[in-house]
């Protein structure tokens, strides 16, 4: 079931009823979790199972980190719960990715084996899940959150299903408190969280799936598609995976006001970033803050020497591309924004003049740029499934050569361009905001939320596609 | 992104949009496909639009009096071989001209696209007096792919036609790897198509410019004449590498031969006369028949027009090689003589037994 799925609307408009009809909160927690229960459990029910157990056991241990006075007994409980979601992640979405690497490793050295696949079943979801249950138990560890008493409560905290199978990654210090509070209706939310998921549903549907017909045949054969076709593709590859994620991001944030929650912001104008560190302050904010609480900072972040922090920054995104995949190609991809951001800190550190170029307009501009370039060319090895696909695709940007063109017009490709960047705009000025949602009258806006959802049905093709992140 | 509006104002924008939405989808979902009729898929709208206006134009020539139709459906064996032009002219000699023809002919189809055809022209109500089936014995082989399947840029799917086909219990399959190279037509392609095209994918834009735009007034498309002994010795080599192995094989099988008699009952029972034919071959394809292969094939068709009342037309002997690109297509020439000699044999004479017929009926009813 996804958001845009037939069988979601009904689901979701039982569920919201449902809601909103008892007025205990109580109650509401225990529609909300056997609905995101049965979200979940729409895939496979038994995946649904592990992830019940595993949150019961984690809830377990944060009572026991909250309880206990033992720095022994707290460590002991802190390492038992990451080494067992961590080692869940890595049995169902690494074990087979480590041992094919093992084997060619050995293959490579001259020795005969053939290791066996393992036959699992990747749980849906289960890179964000396992990240909030963590940031969760190591902040009950580091008692900057109270463990929470309600089994309930926690247990839609983890499953809560608007954010559950591809985020926003939420932590508990943000979502635990608003699961207690008796929700109120509000109309001024209900009309934010229309306007959230309508948007998204325009991105993935609109913008994301029509220009997935344009990359998916220039990544399938790049060889015979002209230099200019591969250059589209690829910038269209950067546009179709910020609609595709940031529009499930904002289907979910939408879907979570509708209930009364707040989810945090995943995406702000990521292509408009003005450097590399500026981008991952826009882009999947969610895990980038979480890699920098959990995983930079307590590496020594950028307190140590210059090369410390390289090496924290290397180690951080080379796991951040690991996470997304258990694919070299999204370790390279870990690796060039690794390189990218030690490149930025050199940069400023041995011409700090440079910054103050930066804060001028035509050095902004050109700092979008290059940040855009930049950012494009990783995607390429994120998008591709091997190596081999990812050298043929960097050859064609570089090969000055003739060849098919793309299965859509260019102009239809610079048009999607021009209407992502005016969104752009529009989302950065404060003032046209203000102008078309807050100044303008009920029926027009009311108007344009209709014409929004008629471009979706018009223009979304016959074959959508999954989403991009579900597959993490 | 999202600036918070306030609560009176909220409350009226939402229910302003819920009754925008509900029009608009409801103009979307309903209104457009039931009654605006927007079926798509150039190949086929082009023809028709085409076909109504002469109809149109036919009809008020003749103090209003629903001209006789006559429509051919088939393989590019038909959409080359019968020359709309020289058919007509030898029906209205015959029979007074208000008469017209139309060729819904399209390359690489079979008896399930003239199914889907037939469906379409019910829809949009044209009701043909004779319909010209052609049987292509490739299509009814065994070694072809069984299923029902749609061809990019030739026949597309459309809205309602996976209802028709259901109705007569006649499954489609369409791939999902498939789906995303075939072009299904609904009324959202349609209004794209006007709107916004370059947002169409190329493989529908391009078959908004293909070979039906290019087709003549009666939907045909002559091969002129071009005896280029290279040109013609790649082109049989191309036939013979398409079809020497099915002819050979010559394992007639029941599925298409099925189809086919769901369409001539259909026809019958709309009082739609039928002629089902073979289209002329020349020497050298005949002879990659395997022994008694065709015939066996001739009394397969021969057996289905009989319980459904249609006429049979074997006209595979009717033309010698030189009139063939590659002994199968009709060059121009080649083709005004099949036509002119099948209007004469077959669909002249059918054409005056439904005026026959329709006088009777009518005279019965008074």
């Amino acid at each position: 079931m996804l958001f845009y799925s037939p069988e979601f609307f009904p689901f979701f408009a039982i569920v919201f009823a449902l809601y909103w009809f008892l007025p205990w909160q109580r109650a509401r927690t225990w529609v909300l979790l056997a609905a995101s229960f049965y979200f979940y459990a729409s895939w496979n029910h038994w995946l649904a199972l592990i992830i019940a157990v595993t949150s019961v056991v984690d809830y377990l241990v944060a009572r026991g980190l909250d309880e206990s006075q033992s720095q022994w007994q707290r460590k002991l409980l802190m390492g038992g719960s990451l080494v067992m979601n961590l080692g869940l992640l890595a049995y169902f979405k690494y074990m087979n990715f480590f041992l094919d690497s093992l084997e060619a490793s050995l293959q490579a050295a001259g020795a005969s084996v053939s290791i066996p696949t393992l036959q699992v079943i990747l749980p849906i979801g289960i890179s964000f899940y396992t990240f909030e249950a963590i940031n969760y138990t190591v902040d009950v560890y580091r008692r900057r959150v109270p463990a929470e008493r309600n089994l309930s409560h926690f247990l839609l905290f983890i499953t809560f299903f608007p954010h559950l199978v591809a985020g926003p990654i939420v932590r508990a210090r943000d979502f635990l408190p608003q699961i207690a509070q008796q929700k109120r209706w509000n109309w001024p939310r209900m009309q934010l969280g229309v306007e959230y998921f309508l948007l998204g549903l325009f991105k993935k549907l609109a913008i994301a799936d029509r220009l997935a017909a344009v990359v998916d045949p220039v990544f399938a054969d790049a060889n015979a598609f002209s230099t200019t076709s591969v250059w589209l593709a690829v910038l269209a590859y950067s546009i179709q995976i910020y609609c595709d994620f940031s529009g499930y991001s904002d289907m979910a944030v939408g879907l979570a006001h509708m209930l009364g929650f707040k989810l945090a912001r995943n995406f702000d104008m990521p292509y408009f970033a003005a450097n590399i560190s500026d981008f991952w302050r826009r882009w999947h904010i969610s895990l980038s803050s979480w890699l920098r609480d959990y995983l930079f900072i307590p590496l020594g972040g950028s307190r140590g020497s210059s090369w410390q922090t390289y090496r924290n920054l290397m180690v951080t995104m080379t796991l951040g591309g690991l996470w997304h995949g258990a694919s070299w190609t999204f370790v390279i991809w870990g690796v060039l924004h690794g390189s990218y951001l030690i490149i930025y800190r050199l940069v400023q550190q041995t011409w700090p003049e440079r910054s103050r170029l930066g804060e001028t307009t035509l050095g902004r501009v050109a700092g979008m740029a290059l940040t855009f370039l930049c950012v494009s060319l990783a995607w390429v090895c994120f998008r591709a499934p091997d190596f081999s696909t990812a050298a043929r695709v960097y050859g064609g940007l570089l090969a000055f050569r003739g060849g098919e063109r793309l299965p859509m017009t260019q102009t239809g490709i610079i048009w999607i361009f021009i209407a992502v960047i005016a969104a752009h705009l529009v989302g950065q000025s404060p003032a046209w905001k203000r102008r078309i949602l807050q100044q303008a009258p009920a029926p027009v806006v009311g108007l344009g939320y209709a014409v929004l959802l008629a471009a979706v049905i018009l223009l979304v093709v016959q074959n959508s596609q999954p989403f991009i992140y579900f597959q993490f | 992104m999202i600036v918070r509006p306030y609560a009176n104002k909220s409350r009226a924008t939402i229910l302003w949009g819920v009754f925008f939405i509900a029009a608009i989808v409801g103009v979307c979902q309903i209104f457009l496909p039931r009654w605006a009729n927007i079926t798509g898929d150039a190949n086929y709208t082009i023809r028709r639009d085409r076909l109504q206006q002469r109809l149109s134009a036919t009809q008020a020539a003749h103090a209003g009096e629903r001209p006789k139709l006559v429509v051919a459906l088939g393989t590019s064996r038909v959409y080359h071989g019968l020359d709309g032009e020289v058919l007509e002219q030898e029906l209205r000699a015959k029979l007074g001209p208000n008469v017209c023809f139309a060729n819904f002919a399209a390359p690489a189809t079979t008896p399930f696209h003239s199914m889907v055809l037939l469906g379409r022209l019910l829809r949009d109500g044209i009701q043909p007096d004779v319909i010209v089936i052609e049987a292509f014995p490739h299509c009814f082989e065994a070694s072809r792919p069984q299923e029902n399947y749609f061809v990019p840029n030739y026949i597309s799917m459309c809205a309602g036609d996976e209802d028709w086909l259901n109705e007569h219990h006649i499954p489609v399959r369409i791939a999902q790897e498939d789906r995303r190279g075939v072009a299904i037509y609904d009324y959202r392609t349609e209004v794209l198509r006007l709107c916004a095209p370059h947002l169409l994918p190329k493989s529908e834009i391009k078959s908004l410019q293909t070979f039906a735009n290019t087709s003549d007034t009666w939907g045909s498309g002559m091969i002129p004449l071009d005896r280029d002994p290279k040109r013609l010795q790649d082109a049989l080599a191309h036939a013979k590498s398409e079809y020497f192995a099915t002819y050979q094989n010559a394992d007639w099988r029941d599925k298409h031969f099925d189809i086919l008699r769901q369409l001539l009952e259909e026809c019958h029972a709309r009082n739609i006369a039928t002629i089902v034919m073979t289209t002329p071959e020349g020497p050298i394809m005949r002879s990659w028949y395997r022994e008694g292969g065709y015939d066996n094939f001739v009394e397969r068709l021969a057996a289905v027009t009989r319980g459904c009342d249609s006429q049979l037309v074997i006209g595979t002997q009717w033309l010698e090689e030189e009139d063939f690109v590659d002994s199968h297509h009709m060059f121009a020439p080649g083709a005004a003589k099949f036509s002119a000699r099948l209007s004469r044999e077959a669909i002249g004479p059918a054409l005056q037994q439904q005026a026959i017929a329709r006088k009777s009926s009518n005279a019965v009813r008074r």
